[in-house]
């Protein structure tokens, strides 16, 4: 396999985080506001201008991505040191330097995200009229049935197939069922999460997107409590057969990462007066205006 | 269906609450056996201290409006409209006769306090009022 398929799937991986994640999340910044306080922007046109304005954030982020594209360039040409060892395969080396930049550009990430909750929170009071439905949330206002369903038999049938293996012969010991641990763990978890998502409180991207954000938010995590286990099944399997699924592992992990980036980059604005389970009120909503 | 509490106003955020639910059984917008949100969720949603939330849900509880069912949720009593109505007249008589108790004590007379009473309901809902 050519390793211009790796550059080229890390390429894509670092333009979704680099120019069009940014990009996307920029359009919260107002809504954002006026979910804490619907008033504060109207009341402080400077600032908003200023915000409006600033272009900080997506120019440092395509500075990563210009500068992280070009050291795998020049490291799939060769003008680039080795970050490994000299008898460290060359896709192994383009990997650990993939790795590096979107280390950094993940925590660039979320290191903004913090920042920008904290002045938020630090900034922008908490407007003194708040509303709230009287309607309660469950999975099935976002889901349909046969999505639930179908995600709660193949994650059954995925765990089951974990434990049935070895009884047939198939796998076994201290290295696969610590991968079956990483893969109950991971399924756990995406569950606890589903579950958080639905009772949360609508923030702003619910404001933006309406009830599409939170259907995302739980299917990325009901594909992930599917899709984690499996992908690990296969890397156990994989090895066990005696192929070397590391590379196609990583690879498949990657573009399933710059899948999930599609899903959130195709949400768009909610028409006005489309059906949400959550609006605001119409004091709130002539203040936004 | 909303719920909207102002967290400066002189009313007890969650007596706002009780008196919001309270209405929208009267009004029939919630029915008898409706689901209402859990505690975490309101609280959420309002960004009020949980404890704030439960409060108002323990009040109605304890008027018979709602009913807490476990693990299953919280809902609409089947027989809350009827204890809201008594609630609002019970409120009703006791704030009429602060009201004349105040008339009185201010040197009113029982026909002045009548006619008062009257010309306010004849200002307030002519039709109901004029023989």
């Amino acid at each position: 396999m050519s390793e211009w398929i790796d550059f080229v799937v890390y390429v894509v991986q670092l333009v979704m985080l680099g120019v069009f994640i940014p990009r996307q999340s920029v359009q919260f910044t107002v809504p954002a506001m006026v979910d804490r306080n619907p008033a504060w922007p109207a009341s402080h046109p400077e600032r908003m201008r200023a915000i409006a304005s600033s272009r900080w954030f997506l120019n440092t982020f395509y500075a990563w991505t210009v500068l992280s594209i070009g050291a795998l360039l020049s490291q799939r040409l060769g003008l680039f040191p080795s970050i490994g060892s000299v008898d460290t395969p060359s896709w192994e080396n383009l990997k650990n330097l993939h790795g590096l930049f979107m280390t950094v550009g993940v925590i660039g990430y979320l290191a903004c995200f913090l920042y920008w909750t904290r002045w938020l929170a630090a900034t922008v009071p908490l407007a003194a009229t708040r509303t709230a439905t009287l309607k309660p949330r469950s999975p099935s206002d976002y889901l349909p049935g046969w999505w639930r369903w179908t995600i709660e038999a193949l994650t059954a049938a995925q765990l089951a197939a974990w434990l049935i293996l070895p009884a047939l012969g198939f796998g076994g010991g201290r290295r696969y069922w610590a991968t079956f641990a990483f893969a109950a763990a991971i399924t756990v978890s995406m569950s606890v999460l589903a579950h958080y998502t639905t009772r949360r409180r609508p923030s702003y991207g619910d404001r933006l997107f309406g009830d599409a954000y939170r259907r995302l938010e739980l299917r990325v995590y009901d594909v992930m409590r599917v899709v984690a286990p499996l992908a690990l099944g296969a890397m156990t399997f994989g090895r066990i057969a005696g192929l070397d699924v590391a590379r196609p592992g990583h690879l498949a992990v990657v573009l399933f990462s710059c899948i999930l980036g599609f899903a959130f980059l195709r949400l768009r604005p909610a028409q006005p007066g489309a059906p949400t389970s959550f609006k605001p009120a119409a004091h709130e909503r002539q203040a936004a205006a | 269906m909303e719920i909207t509490v102002l967290t400066t106003s002189p009313e007890p955020v969650y007596e706002q609450i009780v008196r919001q639910i309270q209405d929208r059984v009267a009004s029939g917008e919630l029915a008898p056996g409706a689901p209402l949100p859990t505690v975490r969720q309101l609280a959420g949603d309002l960004q009020l201290n949980r404890n704030t939330v439960a409060r108002a849900y323990k009040q109605l509880e304890d008027r018979g409006v709602i009913l807490t069912a476990g693990r299953k949720g919280t809902f609409v009593r089947d027989d809350a409209s009827s204890e809201v109505e008594r609630i609002k007249t019970s409120r009703a008589e006791r704030s009429v006769r602060q009201l004349v108790l105040a008339l009185l004590g201010a040197g009113l007379s029982r026909a002045e306090i009548e006619t008062l009473f009257r010309d306010a309901l004849r200002v307030a809902s002519p039709k109901e009022t004029t023989p």
